[in-house]
């Protein structure tokens, strides 16, 4: 089982192994929620101790639901587990929105909506955060606590005291006591006071975010150095082995000018991705572009070519929400993202110049959607 | 109640508790028992050695809702233990809230999981066929997610070598083969966290 992970999960639990919070960025789709996730199953599972997982592994979809779990082979993640000894292992997740508050991160005071005679009107809430550490300061215990979307909420407010507190060196002793660099916060106990509170050496922080969405909230220098980045780029190799168009199957040279086998089209949609890219990165910047997941969904190797057009079409129509989205009101950005300025004559898009009121005007002439019939025609005229 | 159920991810396992279930408990599943011997006519599946139980009982079904039942002779209100199963059948994710009944007078050391013909995870189809020296299990998975899966599972699979994971089947099988009370069935847990665990009175 522990075989199957990938070198980018191996690379993020290092990192967590050393520096205890690690943060993943990268354009949208190029994976890091499947990254994140990934880290997760491999943290919980741990290392065999000796010859088996640390703890039994249930899975619904095996022909018994608690099958053997499989010593990992591989040494890479034999030295790259964070806490191996641990066998208590936990993940918590939890994902950052406009609205989340320290309270619903660490601990705090809400209404008490169940409220029955003689009890207090408000009652203490333990977030994930507090809930993690408390599980990491139990036997054996050991936790993961994975934020998605961290930069869609206001994360240093959510972190507040706590801030200082995630950092390596800033945590309490393997034995659990303080040391000299001990950093203590202050959260509302379930007794109701404040209480100091510090961080266990167990707890591992991976957060994911996506540093180009509009809707985010920025994060300061002094919150992003306490992580680890880990950056995720799109990659066409990603790209070529989900098509299958690598290897002996790949396709070189020139595309022909019809498609006759569902790997002209893959091979064409890879091409116009990679061009696109490169204009979004010069045009925007190279957080804004576009990974390889828009590409993927839907579509696998073995598919037909009428398959692989209508596959092919309802990605585009994606991507080109996605450079819309990101040339927002720069029309000739559009177009010349889309190689629609003075492209080739097959090029199902074309910018055109017009008037208005005695002013120039620009208007992207054509189809407002590909379809599967057009898609081959506009992927080789765009790359 | 297909959905938004737990991923079906592998995931580590907290804690199992598991009980034998006889042809008597397959009639409840399907509405067709009156015997007195697996408990009348209700549809319930019952956890002898409550009190054994009950910490782990109440870890797999979390939630207490108070509820009013009718015990000797009055009414009263009765705490009752709620929690979710899920399941995947063929690929779809689906789950239910399910409620366990703590022991009543009448039968002071037996909790029970009620209304099993209602639930969709006790498919009659999908038990095993009971045998000698096969017996059946229902076994609770409790996932380190807090997710409860039950499934019903056969003495044979268990000796079939690397078909489960060997602590797993060692845990079932001494229990199986344990000794105990001729009018006992196989019951007990495992927690996997605590290491604490439970098997006919031992």
């Amino acid at each position: 089982m522990t075989n199957e992970f990938t070198k980018d999960c191996i690379e993020v639990l290092e990192r967590l192994r050393a520096a205890k919070n690690v943060l993943v960025s990268g354009p949208p789709g190029t994976g890091k929620s499947r990254l994140i996730g990934e880290v997760g199953k491999a943290f919980e599972i741990g290392l065999p101790a000796p010859g088996v997982a640390a703890m039994p592994i249930h899975n619904p979809k095996a022909k018994v639901p608690i099958p053997p779990a499989a010593a990992p082979s591989d040494p890479a993640l034999v030295k790259a587990m964070p806490c191996p000894g641990k066998t208590v292992r936990k993940v918590f997740r939890t994902v950052f929105h406009q609205n989340s508050k320290h309270r619903d991160f660490v601990t705090g005071m809400i209404p008490n909506t169940q409220r029955k005679a003689g009890e207090p009107d408000f009652v203490i809430i333990e977030g994930a955060l507090f809930k993690a550490s408390e599980h990491a300061k139990s036997r054996n215990g050991a936790s993961l606590l994975i934020i998605d979307e961290i930069n869609r909420g206001p994360a240093v407010q959510v972190f507040g005291g706590a801030i200082v507190a995630i950092e390596a060196d800033k945590r309490l002793g393997s034995d659990g006591t303080p040391t000299s660099e001990t950093q203590f916060f202050d959260v509302l106990s379930r007794s109701g006071n404040l209480d100091s509170y510090a961080l266990p050496e167990d707890l591992y922080i991976l957060a994911a975010m996506n540093q180009a969405d509009a809707s985010v909230e920025p994060l300061d220098v002094a919150f992003l150095r306490r992580w680890e980045p880990y950056v995720l780029d799109p990659s066409s190799e990603v790209l070529r082995t989900h098509f299958g168009i690598n290897g002996s199957n790949a396709v070189s040279g020139a595309l022909p000018e019809i498609a006759t086998e569902a790997k002209h089209v893959f091979e064409a949609s890879v091409r116009a991705w990679e061009k696109v890219n490169r204009r979004v990165s010069l045009g925007r910047g190279p957080e804004f572009q576009i990974g390889h997941g828009v590409l993927m969904s839907g579509i696998s190797g073995g598919m037909t070519k009428d398959a692989a057009l209508q596959a092919s079409a309802n990605s585009w129509a994606k991507l080109r929400a996605h450079v819309q989205e990101v040339f927002f009101g720069d029309l000739r950005g559009i177009a010349a993202t889309l190689n629609a300025i003075d492209g080739p004559s097959f090029h199902p898009l074309q910018l055109v110049e017009t008037s208005f009121a005695d002013d120039i005007r620009y208007e992207l002439m054509g189809p407002s959607r590909i379809g599967p019939d057009r898609i081959y025609d506009a992927l080789r005229a765009i790359g | 109640m297909p959905g938004s159920s737990a991923a079906t991810s592998p995931t580590g396992v907290a804690r199992i508790l598991y009980k034998e279930i006889v042809p008597g408990d397959l009639r409840k599943i399907v509405a067709e028992s009156n015997d007195s011997d697996t408990g009348g006519g209700a549809r319930d599946f019952r956890f002898g050695e409550f009190g054994k139980l009950e910490a782990i009982i109440r870890k797999m079904f979390p939630h207490t809702v108070r509820e009013k039942r009718r015990r000797e002779g009055r009414n009263v209100e009765v705490d009752i233990f709620r929690g979710t199963f899920h399941w995947n059948f063929d690929g779809v994710d689906e789950h239910k809230d399910v409620d366990f009944e703590p022991p009543t007078s009448a039968r002071p050391s037996e909790g029970r999981i009620t209304r099993v013909h209602e639930q969709p995870c006790f498919a009659p189809n999908r038990i095993p066929k009971f045998g000698e020296g096969n017996k059946v299990l229902l076994l609770l998975v409790q996932r380190n997610d807090g997710t409860v899966w039950p499934h019903f599972i056969e003495e044979r699979s268990l000796t079939n070598p690397g078909a489960w994971d060997p602590r797993v089947a060692k845990e079932l099988l001494d229990c199986i083969r344990g000794e105990r009370a001729v009018n006992k069935v196989v019951i007990g847990y495992r927690d996997f966290t605590s290491g604490e665990g439970y098997c006919n009175d031992k």
